[in-house]
């Protein structure tokens, strides 16, 4: 609870700190919000996958799909229908939700590396429908999605770099969902998923319905996706399918992992972490010269020495119910 | 006619997809890895292939030789130093690590030898031949015929390793049930490295061939090593002969499909197949079980 | 009677496992099922308890048909049991391993975890005193706070066995409870399950340690290649020759014959 004070005062501090107008140049250009706003997106998202792949031990590859179609689904209504955005974006966690439960299936049946295989498929074939329909805008995605309003306000009119509240939104967002799976977790729900993750068969020895908390996991998770997919494409204004791509899906889960499996506070790390960094490399590129991006190779490598030294993730930890 | 010229084309892709495909099942039969950097050891005898043709002035069998040892090392230092320390971790980091291996990998090379594409120089003398069969013009390209009987011969050493070797039988017992053989007394960490080795051979070699039928770049080992891990599953993950049966219905189908529907979706049929696979039957053709004992 | 088999078939492929099994346990006794290694017990178990789904024949429980039921719906009336080869929840400690096993009894849902609701806590003391004896009831309480996979292996099977209690069972399924144990562990195991059945529970048990089997069952049913072979009291089916066929062999017992 305090760390969650702590944490938004720094990021609320971090946002409205030039629109108090106190200095003559910013001292967070709007480039550091949009980092600010995409860490806490995928703050969502990593905290909604460790719901399937951390609380219940589910690898799931293809999670960024739930992300992606929440995206379309908001885009499509609010630009083929003229809907407004608030309804759009509960909608897209709702459609989210529902496709979780197909996506989900196969967890009922499949086990381990079959279903990483599975869910991996799946994303593709997300991702390759959103290639390839006209509706869906195609290759290029659709551009010139609606900024969100607030009781008529625009979300872009308010703050310096028209970015602040949405990092509000998303803020509220994740911790919200950071509640919701602290107190589920420490619940009667969250003992059926500790048991189905550690002993599936012994758990439905047990009485628990493993099929359901399957499918309630994946719902819970892709709900939350399709939410943070929805907010996050009408941010960019556009949407374009990679972000439903399986590259997306296992950038989540590294965050998942690296943050630490079931730790609510790890899935920030994971996130702010791997978002931060590859950004100021990226930098550091630029500064030094080099003619291609390191990143990618550098994280590769801190990868493998992460799982050597610390396998769990930097705040993973095992289950002790508090309760 | 049409449909048996498809299938002679698909056969030397086909081939080449059985032998990823070997590559992956084995380790994910023997080890329970999903090897993601498989394709990454494809893609390094594919480049070393190359190298050893453009720099060394070898002919065409000799860079096939270096790019199977090179590829079979490269695996084999992959297990000794990302994945053995793992063997009793978390699942979920051993997948971890395979992913951040095959991503240092693929940008290294990348950084190292430019995204583009090369085409290995021409190294056989391969024409186009036509055949009348039935009554109908088959055109057949002789350099798939020879890559194909390449993979023929490879799969064949293959099969005599596996049924004639200790070590070999050992490996095709373990990817059955691999706590038996250790109890026979089975070294199990010099099993598991011989298939690693084994894995990396068959990648590399793979690698080379499809630099000498199309052209290499640095990324080749992702959609490579998909299309392996699909291949294996239909086949039935863990399965040998099953991998070698379903390569080369996939590089028929891929064949057939892409004159018959539009080439974009060629790549999308191995996903398609591969989750049809798992959806209907998840252990493949072969029907390898991996039934867990309660 | 408590749990009845009609003819119940169990085939994997073309192995029959378990074939056209007549069972019955009534309320109270404490049956023990004994035979070869492969002879199809746990696979008997799997089925009666959900884990497997029986190809053919009926089980009824409480007379109620329960053969197509999962394993949660047949826990949840009243059936418990333990496992061949430990199934703890090997990250959790003993106590949170037996809070589990209370799942069936308790029934907070999504909303209840998601406001913490009365009824959540409530639920929670109630567990927390109900583990508290059980642990001590198994002689454990010291070990509340050990993780399972850290307890020695006769720790482990008396908190499997303290687990499937926290369901409050009727019938008590134990798959070989006394395996690797040494003859002072399987004295008090002897002890515990004879305070079990002082408390009324029924207890169905696959042991092949004799000690324990002659100590406690009062009733005897021999497996052999997926069949009954015999049924009845201890002392009878120890002599049966069919029963010492399966155990030994035929030439060998033709000779003991004399």
């Amino acid at each position: 609870m305090r760390k969650a004070v702590i944490f938004s005062l720094v990021v609320l501090a971090v946002t409205f700190v030039d629109s108090l107008d106190l200095t003559r140049d910013y001292i967070f250009p709007s480039y550091f919000k949009h980092i600010l706003f995409v860490s806490l997106a995928y703050s969502v998202l990593t905290l909604s996958l460790n719901i399937v792949s951390g609380f219940i031990g589910q690898v799931s590859l293809g999670h960024a799909a739930f992300f992606g179609l929440g995206g379309y689904v908001s885009a499509l209504l609010t630009q083929v229908y003229q809907a407004p955005f608030w309804p759009s974006f509960l909608l897209a966690g709702v459609i989210a939700a529902l496709v979780g439960i197909p996506l989900g299936a196969p967890a009922l049946r499949i086990r381990g590396p079959f279903l990483v295989v599975v869910t991996y498929g799946f994303g593709e074939v997300f991702r390759f429908i959103a290639i390839n329909l006209d509706i869906t805008g195609g290759p290029a995605g659709l551009p010139g999605l609606i900024t969100p309003a607030i009781g008529g306000v625009s979300f872009s009119s308010i703050g310096v770099s028209g970015k602040e509240v949405f990092i509000v939104v998303m803020l509220v967002m994740a911790l919200f969902l950071a509640f919701f799976m602290r107190q589920i977790g420490e619940s009667r729900v969250g003992h059926a998923f500790a048991a189905i993750r550690e002993d599936e068969i012994a758990a439905a020895a047990m009485g628990v319905n493993v099929a359901y908390h399957k499918l309630l996991a994946f719902v819970l998770g892709a709900f939350f996706a399709g939410l943070t997919g929805s907010l996050f494409v009408h941010y960019l204004s556009f949407i374009s399918p990679d972000m439903l791509g399986s590259n997306e899906s296992i950038m989540i889960l590294t965050m998942v992992v690296v943050g630490g499996t079931l730790s609510i506070t790890g899935s920030f790390v994971g996130a702010f972490l791997l978002t931060v960094l590859p950004e100021a490399l990226r930098y550091l590129k630029d500064i030094v010269g080099l003619s291609y991006d390191p990143w990618l190779v550098l994280f590769g490598l801190l990868l493998v020495i992460m799982m050597r030294v610390k396998p769990q993730g930097i705040l993973g930890v095992d289950t002790v119910f508090r309760r | 006619m049409l449909l048996v010229q498809q299938i002679i084309n698909g056969l030397a892709l086909g081939g080449i997809y059985s032998l990823i495909a070997i590559g992956w099942t084995v380790v994910f039969g023997i080890v329970g890895l999903i090897n993601w950097t498989h394709g990454e050891v494809f893609m390094i005898g594919a480049f070393v292939g190359y190298f050893l043709i453009t720099s060394f002035k070898v002919n065409f069998f000799v860079a096939l030789f270096g790019a199977m040892i090179a590829g079979g090392f490269t695996a084999y230092l992959l297990n000794h130093f990302a994945y053995r320390p793992l063997r009793t971790g978390p699942r979920l980091a051993l997948f971890i690590t395979a992913l951040g291996a095959s991503t240092f990998l693929r940008n290294l090379a990348a950084l190292l030898w430019e995204p583009h594409s090369r085409a290995y120089p021409p190294t056989l003398d391969f024409s186009v031949q036509t055949f009348t069969l039935g009554g109908s013009v088959l055109t057949v390209n002789t350099l798939q015929i020879f890559i194909f009987a390449v993979t023929l011969i490879i799969m064949a050493f293959l099969q005599w390793f596996i049924t004639r070797t200790m070590m070999g039988k050992a490996m095709l017992a373990a990817s059955q049930d691999l706590e038996v053989v250790s109890l026979m007394g089975v070294e199990v960490n010099n099993l598991i490295n011989i298939t690693f080795w084994v894995s990396g051979i068959l990648g590399g070699a793979a690698g080379v061939l499809v630099g000498v039928l199309y052209a290499i770049n640095p990324y080749m080992g992702a959609l490579a090593g998909l299309k392996g891990w699909a291949v294996a599953v239909l086949g039935g993950v863990g399965s040998i002969s099953g991998a070698m049966i379903a390569g080369l219905l996939l590089g028929v189908a891929e064949n057939i499909s892409s004159s018959y529907i539009s080439s974009g979706y060629r790549d999308a049929i191995a996903f398609v197949i591969m989750i049809i696979t798992l959806i209907v039957k998840p252990t493949g053709l072969m029907g390898f079980k991996f039934e867990e004992k309660v | 009677m408590l749990l009845k088999t009609e003819q119940l078939c169990k085939k994997f492929g073309g192995l029959t496992a378990v074939n056209a099994i007549d069972f019955h346990i009534a309320s109270g006794e404490v049956v023990a099922v004994i035979g070869p290694n492969g002879s199809g017990k746990t696979t008997f178990f799997n089925v009666i308890s959900g884990i497997l789904p029986a190809t053919a024949g009926r089980i009824l429980f409480n007379d109620e048909d329960v053969t197509a039921f999962k394993a949660h719906d047949i826990t949840k009336r009243g059936m418990a049991r333990t496992f061949q080869n430990i199934r703890l929840f090997q990250s959790l400690t003993a106590r949170d391993n037996i809070v589990i096993g209370r799942y069936s009894r308790n029934s907070s849902g999504l909303f209840d975890g998601l406001f913490h609701t009365t009824r959540l806590k409530q639920e929670e003391r109630e567990n927390e005193v109900k583990a508290a004896e059980l642990l001590e009831f198994v002689g454990l309480t010291a070990q509340r706070d050990v993780k399972a996979r850290s307890l020695p292996y006769g720790a482990q099977r008396r908190l499997e066995i303290a687990r499937a209690l926290a369901s409050q069972p009727s019938l008590l399924l134990l798959d070989e409870p006394a395996a690797g144990m040494n003859p002072r562990e399987v004295d008090a195991l002897l002890k515990l399950i004879e305070k079990l059945k002082a408390t009324g529970l029924t207890i169905l048990l696959i042991e092949h340690q004799m000690r324990l089997v002659m100590g406690i069952a009062e009733r005897l049913i021999v497996f052999d290649h997926g069949e009954k072979i015999a049924e009845g009291a201890p002392q009878e089916v120890r002599r049966n020759a069919k029963v010492v066929e399966a155990y030994i062999g035929p030439e060998v017992s033709a000779g003991a014959k004399h």
